[in-house]
């Protein structure tokens, strides 16, 4: 009910019409996994470096139809986020600017919901790019693998007091024995991401077929 | 987008790792990334989900679409699967993840291109097993050093080719060996061409009372045996030690090029074939034919790791064999009580292809007309002997120290009557035995008597053959309708490679050979004989050798790593210790004893008995 009321209202201060795309029933059942490689943690100060995003349909995540973009430098890139991206500053000169890159996007992403690791922050770095092209954020429903994650696995009766969940993407990674994929970057975060949503996707139906089957027996 | 993570993990995968680098970027660009939790089904098929799949992680299980229990398949990390549904229309395989499994997925019409625009990466799916056995080969030659015995004739030091005609004088003959700095010279002598040495030359002018004016020919040794210089070192090795010599004429087709020393020779192979025919010709006891029996074991075991073929092991090893056996005999028999009687090997080492030492089977042939006072009571002390030095006793006892077969020519016949009029079991093994002999001491002709009588008496009786190739059938080819590996329940999913593959083949072909005639005993030689006849086409001939090889193989290979760890040699090999690409070409190789079986029914036209 809120989030109809919240949509309409979206919908309604939405700057360009062309748009319009992002409210409609999307084209098909798949979703959108997407990760951002940025400058800093920041949402305010920092910019993205390099954005991934990958369709996922059913089990299957479309790594062939993925989208990959590399944004022209805004600021110059730190230290310590070269450090864990490789990228060094002549390796972005070839860019795209940030309203290509945005309109790029969301015509990757439509109106499919949305999937991601601490998805909060990577949206509010896109939302920047966005808010002085729509005039609002991203309207698209969103799912946090941290969230689902912690859904399935954190049972807080079980939990040792001295102990912190371990919602690190690594910890997630190995705690759901999926492969790692060597380099960390967009694609590849974005990929395990995709891999780790499908597979807690189907944690939760066999969760839930094994529930229902054990309340109608 | 091709990340560089996608195109290394293409790069490890068989056959991705062929393609250009341009080619596998296209691959990895239309590559999705799918996921099956643990027993789920994997879709594959020619239409909705054509794919093929590449395991990130996880294992697969290939099973035939009639029969999902028997599992004919496995692949894993680096693995890809689901060429032979999209490849081949009779293919109905189905594939379960066996655990959970994360794969990458290739859209059939990329994995088409790829097949269309790279000759290598097709020849992987498409190349018939003869293709794909000697790119096996190759590789394992590849793999190792390089190994002298494969090398052509061409690449040895040659002496000066010194061409006389047959009524020069010895003394232009000795000039010109000594301008020329050789010590032999080629003799062409009324039609004929021959080979004089130095040392000929000595004994003539010295012992026989040649002067130096008598014509060369008359000391000439006709015919000189050649070599052609595209052939392998290997041969021109055992040429020499089959016919006793020390030099080889070098020919190029017909034309005559030079002369090939065995100092050069082993020279080249400082190794330990060499080392064996060595210690071999200077063997004066027991104990030192005990220490070349012992020296032949290592050379197996290394030249079997060198990749080279075990058809020209088995070779080289039986000819060592059968001097060894030789000189065993020279050495036991000093007074030459027995040189009238013919020693022969029978069975696998009558056909050259027994490679480690199993068994022996082995018989006497002496004359009618002679007295043989102890031959028996020699016999026996040879067969101890034989046995001391590490040639194990044949479990069915037939040996020469078994008065049966240790037979004059005239009981032979008699012998061979008999199990040709009473047909049971024990006489076709006897004869199937028989038939595969070779003379390695005495004079061979009392053997080629007893062959054409054998001929002979096949000829006569048509009903023989039939029934002498029924055994052909006798085992099941452990092979399912649809390809898969039967394997013994044990832990290593065995398979008894002789029963399953190799006997078939063997005995087949002597079956062919016994009707045709054919004098060659190894199974190689009769089968290229059977494609010379047009029993059968030349590409199955080469088809069959090639599987035989490949089946020799790997029994080699297991009974040699059976040996080094102290277990009991037999003829199982563990199908879990073979590679992916060993199991589909086993897999293989075993269709082909199939249709080999086949053959043999309609040509013998065994369906009636």
């Amino acid at each position: 009910m809120w989030q109809r009321f919240y949509q309409a209202w979206l919908k309604k201060r939405l700057k360009d019409p062309e748009y319009g795309f992002l409210f409609e029933p999307p084209e098909d059942d798949a979703v959108v996994c997407f990760d951002c490689e940025t400058t800093g943690l920041d949402p305010k100060r920092d910019s993205i470096i390099s954005l991934s995003a990958i369709k996922i349909r059913g089990a299957d995540i479309l790594t062939s139809e993925s989208l990959n973009l590399t944004f022209q430098p805004q600021q110059t890139v730190e230290g310590d986020s070269i450090v864990i991206h490789r990228l060094r500053n002549m390796d972005l000169s070839e860019g795209l600017a940030p309203q290509e890159a945005a309109r790029r996007f969301l015509q990757f992403i439509g109106s499919r919901p949305l999937i991601g690791y601490y998805l909060e922050f990577d949206v509010a770095m896109v939302n920047r790019l966005i808010k002085p092209l729509l005039g609002i954020p991203l309207p698209n429903t969103q799912t946090d693998i941290a969230e689902l994650y912690s859904d399935l696995f954190y049972q807080p009766w079980f939990q040792p007091e001295h102990e912190v969940f371990d919602l690190s993407f690594q910890g997630i990674r190995t705690r759901l024995e999926l492969p790692g994929l060597g380099q960390h970057d967009a694609f590849n975060d974005a990929l395990m991401t995709a891999m780790m949503y499908v597979k807690l996707r189907h944690l939760q139906e066999t969760k839930h077929t094994s529930a229902t089957r054990s309340s109608t027996t | 987008m091709a990340d560089d993570d996608t195109l290394a993990y293409l790069n490890q995968v068989l056959p991705f790792d062929r393609l250009s680098d341009e080619q596998r970027a296209k691959a990895a660009d239309a590559l999705d990334v799918v996921y099956f939790p643990k027993d789920a089904t994997i879709p594959l098929d020619r239409y909705e989900s054509a794919y093929l799949y590449l395991v990130i992680k996880g294992r697969v299980s290939e099973c035939h679409a009639d029969d999902d229990t028997a599992q004919c398949g496995l692949y894993g990390v680096h693995a890809a699967f689901g060429a032979a549904n999209l490849l081949d229309r009779n293919a109905q395989l189905t594939y379960h993840a066996l655990e959970e499994t994360v794969a990458y997925r290739l859209p059939f019409s990329v994995f088409e291109q790829l097949l269309q625009s790279s000759q290598a990466f097709e020849a992987f799916y498409f190349h018939d097993i003869t293709q794909k056995l000697s790119q096996f080969h190759q590789q394992l030659q590849e793999e190792s050093s390089s190994e002298a015995m494969m090398d052509a004739v061409s690449i040895a030091p040659l002496h000066a080719l010194i061409e006389v005609d047959g009524e020069t004088g010895l003394k232009t003959c000795v000039e010109n060996m000594h301008s020329a700095q050789s010590d032999a010279c080629v003799v062409h002598h009324q039609g004929q061409i021959g080979i004089v040495t130095s040392s000929d030359l000595l004994r003539g002018l010295a012992l026989e009372n040649f002067d130096l004016q008598s014509p060369v020919g008359e000391l000439a040794t006709f015919p000189v045996i050649t070599i052609d210089q595209s052939d392998f070192l290997f041969n021109a090795l055992l040429k020499m030690t089959r016919f006793g010599i020390d030099r080889l004429v070098v020919r190029d087709g017909q034309a005559l090029r030079g002369i090939l020393h065995q100092k050069e020779l082993m020279s080249l192979f400082a190794n330990q074939s060499g080392l064996v025919m060595l210690t071999l010709e200077r063997a004066e006891n027991l104990d030192d034919l005990k220490k070349v029996a012992g020296q032949i074991d290592q050379l197996v075991a290394g030249l079997s790791n060198k990749g080279v073929k075990t058809h020209y092991i088995a070779k080289l090893v039986n000819e060592l064999h059968r001097k060894l056996q030789a000189k065993l005999w020279d050495l036991l028999d000093t007074e030459k009580r027995f040189d009238q009687v013919t020693y022969l090997v029978m069975g696998s080492e009558g056909r050259s292809e027994q490679v480690v030492r199993t068994d022996q089977d082995n018989a006497v042939i002496y004359p009618d007309d002679q007295p043989m006072d102890g031959l028996m009571a020699f016999c026996q002390q040879y067969n101890r002997k034989l046995i001391e030095i590490g040639f194990p006793p044949c479990p069915g006892n037939i040996m020469l120290s078994n008065p049966q077969w240790c037979l004059s020519e005239q009981q032979w016949r008699a012998q061979l009557d008999k199990w040709f009029e009473q047909p049971d079991q024990e006489g076709f093994m006897a004869l199937a035995i028989l038939f595969d002999a070779q003379v390695v001491k005495g004079d061979t002709a009392p053997l080629d008597r007893l062959k054409d009588d054998l001929w002979a008496q096949v000829r006569k009786r048509q009903m023989f053959l039939p029934h002498f190739a029924l055994s052909v059938s006798q085992f099941d080819t452990p092979i399912g309708l649809f390809g898969r590996l039967i394997t013994q329940k044990d832990a290593g999913h065995s398979i008894d490679i002789k029963k399953g593959g190799i006997f078939p083949i063997v005995h087949g072909i002597r079956c062919l050979a016994l009707e045709q005639e054919i004098e060659p005993t190894n199974t190689h030689w009769r089968i290229r004989k059977l494609m010379d006849l047009n029993v059968f086409s030349e590409d199955f001939g080469i088809e069959l050798g090639e599987t035989l090889n490949f089946l020799n193989t790997l029994r080699l290979q297991s009974m040699l790593q059976k040996g080094a760890h102290g277990k009991t040699v037999d003829n199982r090999i563990e199908t879990d210790e073979l590679t992916h690409f060993q199991q589909d070409l086993l897999k293989e190789a075993f269709g082909v004893v199939n249709q080999f079986k086949k053959v043999i029914e309609q040509h013998f036209k065994l369906e009636s008995y």
